[in-house]
């Protein structure tokens, strides 16, 4: 990332470094408009030649099925901005909190709440542990935490589908007060809080400086192991709420319930315009990330794009979202 | 002549590790040592072995090629494809070519457009997935190249096959690349720190396209002939190849962030975990645990203490203390 720092770039007259810097500047400001350009023209386009886009019914489709992706991009953001990178065990965070909520549910509430968030969180806490304290790759550590916690999951549930006949599921799963699903409404509320805590709060601002520079941060007496800490055992919670209301949606959990949330998640945040290398962004931009996977998703299921072409667009728009971002924060 | 092993991690600790597995399970398994046991063992190491060293290479250069699993998915299925209509040769070529191709398009984009190589190839992983899945429809797709799976399992010495073959020759050409070329010596330098290689004059962009080249034909070689082994080709089917392939880099005492590695460590540790898994299919042990375990020993891989070095030097003063006692005992006798 830093490779180029070294170049000799004094040599270069003033007018000249000037310039490129100017010209950088206005890339940049065009690139982070980018996203809500491509909202526009994607609802343009899904208006004027999608059938069954600009209805009610889909447009209610589009908010529910995004308050999942959303929740758990809310806890993916926080990892991105303190600089941690990328959280790859929420499928196991998800699985792991609808599971045991609707294990324990019809028992106790307490302890299905207590279990259902708790694995999770420990889930998190394990990954603040090597990513933070042991500078492990979080790449590497977060796909060695999901195998334990997968494979652990596996062991209690046996792989069965598990049901809760509480009617609190249905209700946040499927219930829809005023025509908005109660999942928006948490999502939404979730948002609200995040951005709060992140942009007024001195725990926010904490995180925002250790992911823009880790050493100013500890220098200035800010110790960057307990942020990260913080940021994976958020993300687990955030992906534990998402299991929640996606267990409610589908009103049964499995061990595969939250596949391909990681990279749906991921996406959205990095489309949103929040960089990669930390420090930066803003939950305003991973709403509007969230915003663009969504109607890019509704569009091809409404075009009949079946799944494989599905997941390959899902990688494709992946790779366009992190060459943007890498090509605009080029130093 | 003593040759530098500068930037070499010591195969010591994984020849002790891979003994005490052995002695554990000769110990609670009978017969556990005879040829169907040790030719499981490496069958089961050719896969994850020839992507290991893709990865180590990969790794000394202070990189990853994250999208080997879904490329050695994709390899197999394009050569199960082709095989049946253009013959074996098209297929492997095809297979092969499919994993240089994922290889260069990681290249561009880490060289390039300049995207972080764990990024890059997670990028290129879900591209390639979804591809998998395209080509195959999303079932496994089977071959019919019955005659050429058989040579392939076929036993040519001991418990040697001809896969096992491959292995071998893919190690000792990672090896060579690695000790012995201009190639190894410059990815070694570039892990260790990028500005200090270009500085001394390593073309960085040009050794790094050239190491992922190298990772994606691992990826399509391990793919085509698992495919040509299990006479099948299926879209999921590398997912936890690469993650045991991880966990042998990172036992076998490759660093995370670049500048050290041994493809002959990568490779020992690599049958160490085909034997642990043997071993615990062999004691009745169940696919969860196994996951679990591997689970832990990747995690454990790469916390500070075995990726620092000091798992090998703990292993490796036992072994000192035991040769001098060794020394010892037979000058007293």
């Amino acid at each position: 990332m830093t490779t180029d720092s070294l170049k000799p770039t004094t040599t270069a007259p003033t007018s000249q470094v000037t310039a490129t810097l100017l010209r950088r500047e206005r890339l940049k400001r065009i690139l982070s408009l980018g996203p809500l350009l491509l909202l526009g023209l994607m609802i343009l386009a899904g208006v004027l030649f999608v059938p069954n886009f600009a209805t009610a019914k889909n447009l209610v489709r589009i908010v529910q099925a995004q308050s999942f992706i959303g929740m758990v991009a809310i806890g993916m953001t926080f990892v991105v901005i303190s600089g941690n990178f990328v959280d790859l065990s929420v499928p196991v965070s998800i699985a792991c909190g609808a599971n045991f909520l609707m294990l324990f549910w019809d028992r106790s509430i307490p302890l299905a709440l207590l279990v259902g968030f708790g694995v999770p969180l420990c889930i998190g806490l394990l990954n603040g542990l090597f990513v933070g304290r042991w500078s492990v790759n979080p790449i590497v550590a977060t796909l060695g935490t999901s195998m334990v916690a997968g494979g652990a999951l596996f062991l209690i549930t046996g792989g069965r589908y598990v049901v809760a006949r509480d009617v609190w599921f249905r209700v946040a799963g499927r219930a829809q007060p005023l025509g908005i699903p109660v999942a928006a409404l948490a999502f939404i509320a979730l948002l609200l809080i995040s951005q709060t805590v992140l942009s007024s709060t001195r725990f926010g601002f904490h995180v925002r400086l250790v992911g823009a520079n880790k050493e100013a941060a500890r220098a200035t007496g800010i110790p960057p192991i307990p942020m990260a800490f913080a940021a994976f055992a958020l993300s687990g919670i955030c992906a534990a709420v998402a299991g929640f209301f996606l267990a409610g949606f589908t009103n049964q959990a499995d061990l595969s319930l939250g596949t391909g949330y990681e990279f749906d998640a991921l996406a959205a945040v990095v489309v949103g315009g929040t960089s990669l290398n930390g420090g930066v962004g803003s939950f305003w931009r991973t709403l509007l990330g969230v915003l663009v996977i969504g109607v890019a998703y509704n569009i091809m299921l409404l075009l009949g794009l079946n799944t494989p072409t599905q997941m390959f667009m899902r990688g494709t728009i992946l790779i366009l979202a992190v060459a943007i971002d890498a090509v605009a924060n080029r130093r | 002549m003593k040759t530098s092993r500068l930037g070499r991690a010591s195969e010591l600790p994984m020849v002790l590790l891979l003994v005490l597995l052995f002695a554990a399970f000769s110990a609670t398994i009978p017969n556990f040592v005879q040829d169907s046991t040790l030719s499981n063992i490496l069958n089961r190491s050719v896969t994850n072995g020839i992507l290991a060293v893709g990865l180590t290479l990969c790794l000394v250069a202070g990189q990853i090629d994250l999208s080997m699993a879904s490329t050695l998915s994709l390899s197999g299925l394009i050569f199960a494809l082709l095989q049946p209509q253009y013959g074996m040769a098209v297929g492997v070529l095809a297979g092969l070519l499919a994993g240089v191709l994922v290889g260069a398009l990681n290249a561009l984009l880490v060289t390039v457009v300049r995207v972080q190589p764990f990024i890059a190839t997670l990028g290129t992983l879900l591209l390639v997935r979804g591809a998998a899945f395209i080509v195959s429809s999303g079932r496994p797709v089977s071959g019919t190249a019955l005659a050429e799976s058989l040579a392939m399992n076929r036993f040519l010495v001991g418990p040697i096959s001809f896969r096992v073959l491959v292995l071998f020759i893919v190690v000792a050409l990672g090896h060579l690349i690695l000790t012995r070329t201009v190639l190894g010596r410059d990815l070694l330098a570039i892990g260790g720190s990028r500005n200090a290689a270009s500085a001394a004059g390593v073309p960085v962009e040009f050794r790094l396209t050239a190491v992922y080249l190298i990772s994606g034909a691992c990826a399509g070689l391990a793919g085509v002939e698992l495919a040509i082994a299990l006479m099948a080709g299926s879209p999921i089917i590398g997912d936890t190849n690469f993650l045991v392939a991880a966990a042998a880099a990172f036992l076998g005492g490759t660093a995370l962030a670049g500048g050290r590695g041994s493809i002959l460590s990568t490779f020992l540790a690599a049958v160490a975990l085909s034997t642990l898994t043997a071993g615990l299919e062999l004691s009745f042990i169940g696919a969860a645990y196994q996951r679990i375990l591997t689970g832990v020993v990747l995690l454990i891989a790469v916390t500070p203490f075995f990726s620092g070095g000091g798992f090998g030097r703990l292993l490796s003063s036992i072994g000192q203390r035991l040769q001098r006692r060794h020394e010892n005992n037979t000058i007293k006798s």
